[in-house]
């Protein structure tokens, strides 16, 4: 009738509400707090009033401790609802569910690892520190990522049920996924690409502007007559010499903007001087 | 395919009708799985309520032995602050009746009713973010100082739960929005009963810790 699932969170359970109501009398002292205990604390109708209305009237003595042992007792006996109304899963009761009742249904094989999980723990990381900082390019970011995420998972989950064969149903995910993603993830790629090169060229003045556009040109001219007259080279080659060549034009760009921020601001204080002088 | 070579993932050849037929989920997972986190948004409530009362308690005998000796209280929640039941009465009603709501989309899947599923899921979003507004409008009202000098941590607690359950709210919503899709994209909602049951399940517990909250924070303040 009960299950093993059952009888232990329903002891658990059961040991929470008794040990909510011995800590909640024997803790009881000043300011309800465990600093005098009152063992013989039970005979005091205000604190046995308070402990069977859950503190609404009378005394709980300490409150923290007796609310997570309620609380505990609470999740404890929910839990073992749950599992005694699933009969603990056994073999009978899944089988019950499936097309076949005599039968458990097979287990699904492990799908591939997925990145999604871990990159949802970044987006609400960086979302929150956006939040509590009020920095909203953080926050975007976030937004962003936990987008991205909600679509890609979705279209992952489906694509593992979709046959019992894990490379078809990888082939079906790119087929569907690649129709969105490489016209995004191009567009996306060119704008930071763009973005660098404009802070790199904010950051140079006169000749030097000159000269960075001329290295970028020769990089990139150099990678394209590399693709074109060394055909042999395989695509993963190409994808990583293209690869570090976009990354090397990032992190030059970021270092760009940090700099032009910092002559920014110098120029800001000698404007602000200016202006007091003006004002004077 | 015959008598050529193809990439095992070449998205053109992915013949799908000579694939076996795919793994039938085996049910009840996700509701086991829902259980155990409704669980722990449960305990962790526990532990916010437990700091708030010891920390109000002590803070009050504190007050009153200030007042004993001739002092000037100063009371939990600061007398800055507006604390008005209005809008916590209104969140409680509309949480209780989200819960009919929710129960006629389960309901409704269990019948393959996919029409009133759907509306009655749309419904459940919509009360879902009447709360989530009034939580914002009352933490407009109430005019709380997060850094408040008295030192009180009212506010800091105040906060600390009601954004919490706000995150649970939106956790909720973000399950219903699963249970839609699923809706949508199946042949008959039947078969995902068990994702509307989960969704309802931390439904529930989400309008239960309301109810705490509300007699914790704004009844007995």
């Amino acid at each position: 009738m009960f299950t093993p699932g059952f009888k232990l969170f329903g002891g658990l359970s059961a040991f929470g509400l008794i040990g909510a109501f011995v800590y909640g009398l024997s803790s009881r002292g000043v300011g309800g707090e465990v600093t005098d205990a009152d063992y013989f604390g039970f005979v005091d109708r205000d604190a046995v009033i308070g402990l069977i209305s859950l503190g609404w009237k009378g005394n709980v003595g300490g409150a923290s401790g007796f609310m997570v042992l309620i609380f505990m007792s609470i999740t404890a006996a929910f839990i073992g609802g749950t599992v005694v109304a699933f009969r603990d899963a056994d073999v009978e009761s899944v089988a019950e569910l499936g097309d076949t009742p005599s039968a458990m249904p097979l287990a699904q094989r492990p799908t591939a690892p997925s990145w999604w999980p871990a990159t949802t723990a970044v987006g609400v990381g960086v979302l929150l520190i956006g939040l509590v900082m009020e920095t909203k390019a953080y926050w975007i970011i976030g937004l962003v990522l936990l987008s991205a995420v909600a679509v890609e998972w979705a279209l992952t989950s489906w694509a593992d049920r979709s046959t019992g064969d894990a490379t078809i149903n990888s082939a079906l995910r790119d087929r569907v996924g690649a129709s969105f993603e490489i016209p995004v993830l191009g567009l996306a790629l060119g704008a930071v690409l763009a973005l660098s090169v404009s802070r790199m060229f904010l950051w140079a003045t006169g000749n030097a502007a000159v000269l960075v556009a001329g290295v970028l040109s020769v990089v990139i001219l150099a990678v394209a007559v590399l693709a074109v007259f060394r055909p042999q080279i395989g695509r993963r080659t190409l994808n990583a010499i293209v690869g570090v060549v976009a990354v090397a034009f990032i992190g030059l760009g970021v270092l760009a903007a940090a700099n032009t921020e910092h002559h920014g601001d110098e120029h800001g204080e000698d404007h602000s001087a200016e202006s007091t002088v003006e004002g004077e | 395919m015959s008598g050529t070579t193809f990439s095992s993932t070449d998205l053109a050849h992915a013949v799908v009708s000579e694939a076996p037929a795919p793994f039938v989920p085996r049910k009840r997972t996700l509701q086991i799985g829902t259980a155990l986190v409704t669980g722990m948004w449960v305990m962790y409530f526990g532990g916010l309520f437990g700091t708030y009362v010891s920390s109000r308690n002590a803070w009050r005998d504190v007050q009153d032995g200030l007042a004993a000796e001739g002092g000037s209280a100063i009371s939990w929640i600061p007398d800055s602050a507006q604390v008005e039941l209005t809008a916590p009465t209104v969140m409680t009603w509309t949480l209780l009746m989200s819960c009919v709501t929710m129960q006629w989309a389960v309901y409704s899947f269990k019948r393959s009713d996919r029409r009133h599923g759907l509306l009655a899921l749309g419904t459940q979003a919509m009360f879902g973010a009447a709360v989530i507004n009034q939580v914002v409008f009352q933490w407009n009202q109430l005019g709380l100082v997060i850094d408040d000098t008295s030192g009180s941590s009212a506010a800091t607690l105040i906060y600390t739960i009601t954004a919490s359950h706000v995150a649970m709210i939106i956790m909720a919503m973000v399950l219903l929005a699963f249970a839609a899709f699923r809706a949508l994209a199946s042949s008959d909602t039947k078969d995902h009963v068990d994702v509307v049951a989960s969704a309802a399940t931390f439904w529930y517990a989400m309008v239960g810790l309301y109810f705490v909250i509300w007699i914790l924070i704004f009844i007995t303040k």
